[in-house]
């Protein structure tokens, strides 16, 4: 054993370029490797920290109205109190979906995440406690228990047990008390908070009507139960939806470790980037079946000797996948090393938290281990079947080292074929991706989207008319602010309401059409585009309000359609819906103004067909957009500073609307893009490598052959042709095979999308040009530094 | 045709510079059978690998047929090679992946002709040296005296005027050696010209003049007088 490490050691040592080439493409297939596997398993880990996880089941609800996307919405207060009275014994808890609360200190505050839970809340989710009793402070109306990054940030090396936090929810502050200080909970759990207080036993009145919901958790023993309480669950749905929702309710009950998956879009993400790992994994070890197998013509004379000398084939493939085990064993601790020294930057532009862990449950080490032997198994097996299956005689008598037999020269064709064949694929999939995220983050959605500020603040119950009103004024009078206005729905969300809306004569099904709320200068300040009909008008906004249809004379409210909700009503021309009365549950609406779809929401799902109306206050919780002409994001922060010298408790929560769409619908797919191009990028220098090493060795065995060209009369040209040609033609067959497998690929990709990128030849014909000029550019040097040598040099060569 | 004056080689490696050849003036023309003789080392391969053009003087001129191409382009020389050379050398360098008789349309494989003249005329070439019932094998299936006239055969589908041999007999035994000097005989009485080198005596009397060489320099040029 020891001999056979010197002699490979001594190998390595000789052929410096092969090791190299060898050793550090797998790692770089290692480290790829790693840290996809590391992301898919952090992915596909959420919720499986916790203790007991397997028993912990969500309820679920949702809505769907027949051409809109489906909504999750929180279950009833009520709800598990209803399943206890059904199932004795039963253990729930119930959660507020966490709230942005304000921390108020002296002179500061923050918004902090704060969630109202049942006493037993800890028993189905436990986590370690740092100080304090959980179950003594949910029991106090004024006990807060808080993560111990809370605790540090406002007290911090100092104990908080007993200190006391001012916490304003919906503006009303309340003086709590920390009881005891929990550990920050993983970074892979889907529900977390920053503060949980007892959830009081009747929610406040107003909180009622505005439809509160908790999330409701079940800690069931097996899997029958659980469909007992589905199939209960199913059957009773919640009385207090009207007999027209109902129909579009869904109510069931999901594991906890299936709801943060539960998107097919999101596991199909999770599935590429892990597929691109494995390519990146698979790519390399290729990388080393080709370079063992083109170099075992060197070592043909070394295995004859060995032969001659006694040794069994046996015992040489057993050298052989030694010689394997101590490369990938090498490789995979320099891929380590790359992994660990890549991962902060991977998780910085990737948005993730990865880390190696080495001992403990999560260590990565068992996992590193079987990938190594599975890996010398795979990658060393071929190479060492070939080489040990040299004829002595042959090779010894040949004057020339063989250059590997045809077969040989066959499969390596056929690798390097597949090879490339992912590394355009890879390619073309980057040019997609990052089309796509250019696209939804500059295309055209339907209003300037450019310099257009939405003050949150300006919902916050906690926020009084008088601080209203100053601020609504200094923010006007702030220069640079073009215009203002306030509305109830804003991108990426806002407050509006949803309901059925029919147009007399129509057949079948009324739509359900989203209806929002906005203020004077809404459409202006958007920059919207009026298809049919008017805005609504300053001159006639007491017409626009309406007065009901009960005070005579009736005046109908009126609304202004968006596109969608047109086609949706089924007229066939915009100008079709003017002065159309349409029928709505809260009474008929005039139709006065058709305008172009603005897309609030994500690029992922259609438009929703949206109804405006006329409110002179913009509606219930509006907030106001600004129209800036000048700098952004200095009135980004003249408007905070406003804000808290007006408004000091109350968060003025101001974004961009680009910042806005980007945290709410582009920045994960932004961000797993990213991922997807490191690995895409990295598995094309994998197969880069791999071909470098090939063209390296195939030269060097054509040195003579190339010399004998050159002597028969070839020009430098003709060789050059020659040589590239012969690789360029694999180019070709991958090609073939990529470009269709990348369009299926990614067409199924962008059908995820509603606003998406046509899929543009150019990117195919740009990917593969990209994709061919890298390999001509590996190749080239040793190609040219072959073709241009002395025909007499190239003869001596052995 | 060949005129070489004051023509010398040397090679520069990191440490010591080898003179191969020194002041070497030698006139061939055209029809000519030369055989140069010398010791090991003397320079012979040199010598005539730079008359093939597939190697450089470092100093002096070499004109063919009149034109000085010892600083030609590289292109030039390959046209050259292409259209007027033919080798044969001692290892044969037959491409081993490749048939016997793909090895030889090797020597057609970079003029412009219809692929059935070529075809002709590598089904000739192999018949003349004997080798066209092995045409399907590869090298290594073959002897030494069968690949040496399959290399010959590549040397001379081209038609080339001047043909030049590096020790074409010595890898052969008595026999195929003979077969060989054989066909170079037919050649040069068909009118090529040929330059070889060899360490036979008996194959130099073949030749109708024999250079003498010793450490990079001409000693004599005999003429034989038949
Ligand atoms: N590429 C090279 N680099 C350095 N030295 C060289 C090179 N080629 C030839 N030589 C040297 O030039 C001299 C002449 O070599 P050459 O091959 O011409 O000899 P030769 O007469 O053909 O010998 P032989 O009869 O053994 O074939 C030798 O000393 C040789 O070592
Ligand atoms: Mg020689």
């Amino acid at each position: 054993m020891h001999a056979a490490l010197l002699t490979l050691y001594r190998s390595l040592a000789r052929h410096r370029l092969y090791a190299i080439l060898n050793i550090g493409g797998l790692a770089l297939g290692v480290a790829v490797f790693l840290v996809l596997f590391l992301f898919v398993r952090f992915e596909t880990g959420y919720d499986r920290v916790l203790p007991g996880w397997e028993r912990v089941w969500k309820v679920e609800r949702s809505i769907q109205f027949p051409g809109n996307p489906r909504f999750q919405i929180p279950s009833s207060p009520e709800l598990l109190a209803q399943l206890r009275a059904a199932f004795p014994g039963l253990v729930g808890v119930r959660m507020t979906p966490y709230d942005t609360a304000t921390v108020l200190t002296g002179q500061s505050s923050a918004t902090a995440r704060l969630a109202l839970v049942d006493p037993g809340y800890f028993r189905i989710f436990p986590s370690p406690v740092l100080e304090g009793d959980i179950a003594s402070t949910l029991a106090r109306p004024d006990g807060i228990v808080v993560t111990r990054m809370v605790a540090e940030t406002y007290f911090g090396r100092a104990s908080a047990l007993g200190r006391t936090l001012t916490v304003a929810r919906d503006g009303k502050p309340a003086v709590y008390r920390i009881g005891a200080v929990i550990a920050n909970l993983p970074a892979n759990t889907t529900y977390v908070s920053d503060l949980f207080a007892a959830m009081p036993a009747r929610p406040a009145a107003d909180e009622q009507s505005a439809g509160y919901g908790v999330t409701t958790f079940l800690s069931l023993p097996d899997a029958a139960s659980a469909e007992r309480i589905a199939t209960f669950i199913r059957r009773h749905p919640d009385p207090g939806f009207n007999a027209d929702s109902i129909k579009f309710l869904t109510e069931d009950i999901t594991p906890l470790a299936d709801v943060h998956l539960a998107d097919r879009r999101s596991r199909t993400v999770v599935t590429v980037l892990g597929t691109v790992g494995a390519v990146a994994l698979l790519l390399a070890m290729l990388n080393y079946v080709n370079l063992a197998t083109a170099r075992a013509g060197m070592r043909a004379r070394e295995i004859a000797m060995r032969k001659v000398l006694g040794a069994t084939r046996g015992m040489l493939v057993v050298q052989l996948l030694g010689e394997a085990l101590v490369a990938v064993t090498l490789s995979a601790l320099v891929g380590l090393t790359l992994a660990e020294i890549a991962l902060p930057f991977v998780n910085a532009i990737g948005g993730t938290g990865l880390m190696l862990v080495y001992w403990g449950a999560r260590s990565i080490l068992p996992a590193l281990a079987a990938l190594v032997a599975l890996v010398t198994l795979l990658a060393g097996f071929y190479p060492a079947f070939v080489i040990s299956r040299f004829q002595p005689a042959a090779v010894l008598a040949a004057a020339q080292t063989p250059g590997g037999d045809r077969t040989g020269a066959r499969v390596r064709k056929a690798l390097v074929v597949l090879q490339f064949a992912i590394a355009t694929s890879l390619m073309i999939g980057t040019a997609v991706l990052v089309a796509q995220a250019r696209h939804v983050q500059n295309a055209d959605i339907g209003f300037g989207r450019d310099g257009l500020i939405i003050v949150n603040g300006f919902g916050d119950r906690a926020l009084d008319p008088a601080q209203r009103t100053e601020l609504a004024t200094a923010i006007r009078a702030i220069p640079g602010v073009a215009a203002v206005t306030t509305s109830g729905i804003v991108p990426g969300g806002g407050s509006f309401a949803i309901g059925k809306m029919h147009r007399a004569g129509a057949t079948g099904d009324p739509p359900m059409i989203v209806q929002g709320t906005v203020g004077a200068a809404f459409f202006e300040t958007y920059r919207a585009r009026l298809i049919a009909g008017r805005l609504f008008d300053p001159a006639r906004f007491a017409l626009d309000i309406g007065n009901g249809e009960k005070d005579p004379p009736a005046r109908l409210p009126n609304v202004i359609l968006n596109r969608t909700a047109v086609r949706r009503l089924g007229f066939a021309r915009a100008a079709d819906a003017i002065d159309q009365v349409v029928a709505r549950d809260a009474g008929a609406v005039r139709i006065v103004g058709v305008v172009d779809d603005m897309r609030f929401g994500t690029p992922r799902d259609p438009v929703d067909a949206l109804a405006y109306s006329y409110r002179p206050d913009g509606g219930y919780r509006s907030v106001q957009v600004v129209r800036t002409a000048g700098d952004a994001a200095l009135i980004l922060a003249r408007i905070e500073t406003l804000w808290h010298r007006i408004a000091p408790a109350v968060p003025p929560a101001a974004v961009t609307v680009d910042q806005k769409l980007y945290e709410s619908f582009y920045r994960q797919d932004v961000q797993r893009s990213r991922l997807f191009m490191i690995g895409a990028v990295l598995a094309v220098a994998i197969g880069c490598i791999g071909l470098y090493g090939l063209a390296a060795f195939d030269t060097a065995r054509r040195v003579k052959e190339i010399g004998i060209r050159k002597t028969l009369g070839a020009s430098t040209t003709d060789v050059l042709r020659l040589l590239i040609g012969q690789f360029l033609k694999p180019v070709l067959i991958a090609t073939m095979i990529a470009v269709p497998l990348a369009y299926y690929a990614m067409e199924h990709w962008l059908a995820g999308f509603d606003d998406r990128v046509a899929l543009s030849p150019w990117l195919f014909v740009g990917a593969v040009m990209l994709a061919a000029s890298i390999a001509v550019a590996t190749i080239l040097g040793q190609t040219l530094r072959v073709a241009r040598s002395e025909p007499a040099r190239a003869l001596r060569y052995q | 045709m060949i005129h070489l004056q004051d023509l010398s080689r040397t090679y520069a490696s990191d440490e010591i510079e080898t003179t191969a050849l020194g002041g070497i003036d030698l006139a061939v023309e055209a029809g000519e059978f030369v055989a140069i003789m010398g010791p090991s080392g003397c320079g012979k391969s040199t010598l005539l690998n730079i008359i093939g053009t597939i190697d450089r003087p470092t100093d002096g001129r070499y004109l063919f047929e009149g034109a000085d191409i010892a600083r030609a382009p590289e292109a030039d020389l390959a046209k050259l090679r292409r259209d007027r050379l033919g080798f044969v050398f001692q290892s044969f360098n037959l491409i081993d992946e490749l048939t016997i008789a793909e090895n030889v349309a090797l020597g057609l494989a970079y003029r412009s002709m219809p692929a059935r003249e070529k075809k002709e005329r590598v089904a000739a070439a192999m018949d003349r040296v004997g080798i066209a019932h092995r045409q399907r094998h590869h090298p290594h299936q073959l002897s030494g005296g069968q690949q040496q006239r399959a290399a010959i055969a590549r040397a001379i589908v081209g038609e080339p005027r001047l043909i030049l041999a590096d020790e074409p007999t010595g890898n052969l035994d008595t026999e195929n050696g003979a077969q060989v000097m054989d066909i170079l005989g037919q050649l040069n009485a068909e009118g090529a010209t040929i330059v070889m080198v060899t360490h036979s005596p008996s194959h130099a009397d073949i030749a109708k003049r024999t250079v003498h060489m010793l450490d990079g320099r001409i000693l004599s040029s005999a003429r034989r007088v038949a």
